[in-house]
């Protein structure tokens, strides 16, 4: 007993290391694989044996670049998000302010069935996409790729537009309309300013969403509609695995790019900026 | 003229009937204040008043203009929200700038204004501040400021006190009170506290089922009170029922007699012999004796009942006694504390009892 006593207490007294180390582990955790990945795409002859490449080199982009044809494949990629971010925001707004403003029966019942196609395999889902997409000629078209990502994309902007509209307070559009604004001055200086912030981060979350989406875009894709998900999967199987990994860090920049406009988001007033003038 | 009139005001949502015919009038430069417990109607009458919702029936008028159809931003009226309602992408400059600018203030007026609004509720200096960097209590003034900063003809207040600690509420009471002398803007203050009604206003309108029950100053409500739901609702009263048996026309008293026996005098000039009456008799209106007094005093109600409980206040215990078959709450002095099943006696002032026809 004294010694399980005795030992919980030195535990306790180390406290503070095991929660470091314990954090340490964590975070390699996640970015081991990442750290990896980047050291892979600009070193040469490295094969994880040695602690660091012998050789430091930028060629693996070069030919990423130039074989893979990056830049048509990024545009592909893209102009597939917007479209799907455009459709999904389309879908989003409507369908967002009828279940965060209105009193729906079944409303739990209908979110479920919306979320859905988030819920069963991706690769079950992408089956059923593209035998209906064969048969409409929909598969190889940036239309139909990104039709197959709203079906993940729209869920995540009727939730997040949902809660949006939910947090709209009715009496605050009533105090403007009182203060003297017409229904079009309060939708431009009340309501849009208020909702501006959850549509964004909408946006955001569906452009991610879409621009990462590996599993429809592969049961959808043509040779005219590859993305940057599924060019690297391809260039694996090529056997090119340092090619493979600088155009992962690739597939990684406009991610992070997107990371950065989540953090200032997080401060409304600096992504709208006050009333100024009517 | 008058400030504002409602004639024949009627809202109903569905089947239930929120206001049912109102008729009311405000003068002007006067604060009244719609008083009721929830779902009497008296937000949804305000709410009316602001355009904010479409009557069913009747007509508002604001001044000599009649104003039912106009919608809510062509109405000129100010409005202060509970939850105060700030515009939270604005700050605090620019949620009472907002108003001037949609009537096209020039800006040097603007600013002015606005300080001068600000200052009137005395938050100078808070003019970059957004909303959520307030306490309520500042929250609450700049919605004031902002509902005052466009002149309106009218100021309408719904429950706007009701957020905030007991002890800034009074504090707001008083400066809500004193504003509106000093601009003498006609105001109508909706609540269901019946302290704050009855400190900030000039009349007071006590609303039921959405049906107006009684109008008058806080003293002819609290003294006054026109039917037993107003007495009961306005300050604590007991009720005892009865029917009155004799009448001294001279002195303009007369006997009520409750079916177990009990005789109470009270004064009135209207009610005849045979009229079946509601006594209301207030706490503190009854004085209360541990003993019998040797000298009973003259012209007054003398009973003897026996202590149920009493709830000690602080300041005066609280107790309810039985006499015959009536219970009474009576507030004595906190010296000599009575016991339960204590025999006590009481006396009344007939000038103090009301009497309501039944």
């Amino acid at each position: 007993m004294t010694l399980i006593r005795q030992y919980l207490k030195a535990l306790w007294r180390g406290r503070r290391l095991l929660i470091y180390t314990f954090l340490l582990c964590f975070a390699l955790l996640i970015y081991l694989p990442f750290l990896m990945i980047a050291l892979k795409s600009i070193g040469r002859g490295w094969f994880g044996r040695l602690w660091l490449p012998p050789e430091l080199t930028l060629d693996w982009y070069k030919w990423a670049i130039e074989v893979t044809n990056i830049p048509e494949i990024t545009k592909n990629t893209l102009i597939i998000a917007g479209l799907a971010v455009g459709m999904a925001t389309l879908i989003g707004i409507p369908t967002g302010w009828a279940f965060g403003r209105y009193r729906i029966p079944g409303k739990e019942l209908l979110m479920a069935m919306i979320l859905l196609p988030r819920m069963i395999p991706p690769i079950a889902y992408a089956l059923g996409v593209a035998q209906i997409f064969y048969r409409l000629h929909l598969i190889n078209t940036h239309f139909g790729v990104a039709l197959a990502h709203v079906a993940v994309c729209a869920p995540y902007a009727i939730l997040v537009l949902s809660a949006t509209f939910e947090g709209l307070d009715e009496r605050v559009l009533e105090a403007a309309s009182v203060c003297g604004a017409s229904p079009l001055r309060t939708f431009l200086h009340v309501v849009v300013p208020l909702i501006l912030p959850g549509i964004l981060s909408s946006m955001i979350f569906t452009f991610t969403t879409s621009y990462n989406e590996f599993t429809l875009t592969l049961m959808t894709y043509g040779k005219d509609t590859v993305t940057l998900p599924v060019r690297t999967y391809i260039a694996m199987g090529e056997g090119y695995w340092e090619v493979t990994s600088a155009m992962s860090i690739l597939l990684v920049i406009p991610s992070l790019l997107v990371l950065f406009l989540i953090q200032r988001q997080v401060a409304p007033e600096k992504l709208v900026g006050g009333f100024k003038g009517v | 003229m008058p400030g504002l009139r409602l004639e024949n005001l009627s809202k109903r949502f569905g089947k239930t009937v929120a206001v049912d015919s109102l008729d009311l009038e405000i003068r002007d430069g006067e604060i009244m204040t719609l008083l009721g417990p929830s779902g009497c109607g008296k937000t949804t009458t305000l709410r009316c008043i602001a355009g904010l919702l479409t009557p069913d029936e009747g007509e508002i008028y604001l001044g000599d203009e009649r104003v039912t159809d106009l919608p809510p931003e062509r109405r000129g009226v100010g409005l202060v929200f509970q939850n105060y309602a700030l515009w939270p992408h604005m700050t605090v400059y620019d949620n009472l700038a907002f108003g001037l600018q949609l009537r096209r203030v020039a800006r040097a007026e603007i600013q002015r204004r606005v300080s001068e609004a600000l200052a009137m509720v005395r938050l100078s200096g808070f003019e970059e501040r957004y909303p959520r960097q307030l306490s309520g209590g500042q929250q609450q003034r700049v919605a004031l400021a902002r509902a005052l900063v466009i002149e309106p003809k009218l100021l309408l207040l719904d429950e706007p006190l009701s957020n905030l600690d007991a002890q800034l509420r009074e504090e707001m009471r008083f400066e809500i009170r004193e504003l509106q002398k000093n601009l003498g803007i006609t105001s109508v203050y909706v609540t269901h506290d019946q302290a704050e009604a009855l400190v900030l206003s000039d009349r007071i309108a006590i609303l039921h089922e959405g049906r107006l029950v009684q109008v008058g100053s806080p003293a002819e409500i609290y003294n006054r009170p026109g039917n037993r739901f107003v007495a009961g609702f306005i300050g604590l009263t007991s009720f005892v029922e009865g029917t009155i048996v004799r009448q001294d026309a001279a002195k303009g008293y007369v006997v009520v007699r409750t079916r177990d026996g009990l005789e109470l005098c009270a004064r009135s000039d209207v009610l005849q012999t045979g009229q079946e009456v509601t006594v209301a008799i207030r706490p503190e209106h009854i004085e209360l004796y541990p003993e019998e007094p040797a000298v009973r005093p003259a012209e007054t109600n003398f009973l003897s009942g026996r202590v149920l409980r009493g709830a000690y206040l602080g300041d005066v215990v609280d107790y309810r006694i039985q006499v015959g078959e009536w219970i009474l709450r009576a507030h004595a002095g906190t010296g000599a504390i009575l016991k339960p099943d204590q025999e006590v006696f009481l006396t009344i002032a007939p000038d103090r009892i009301t009497l309501i026809a039944v």
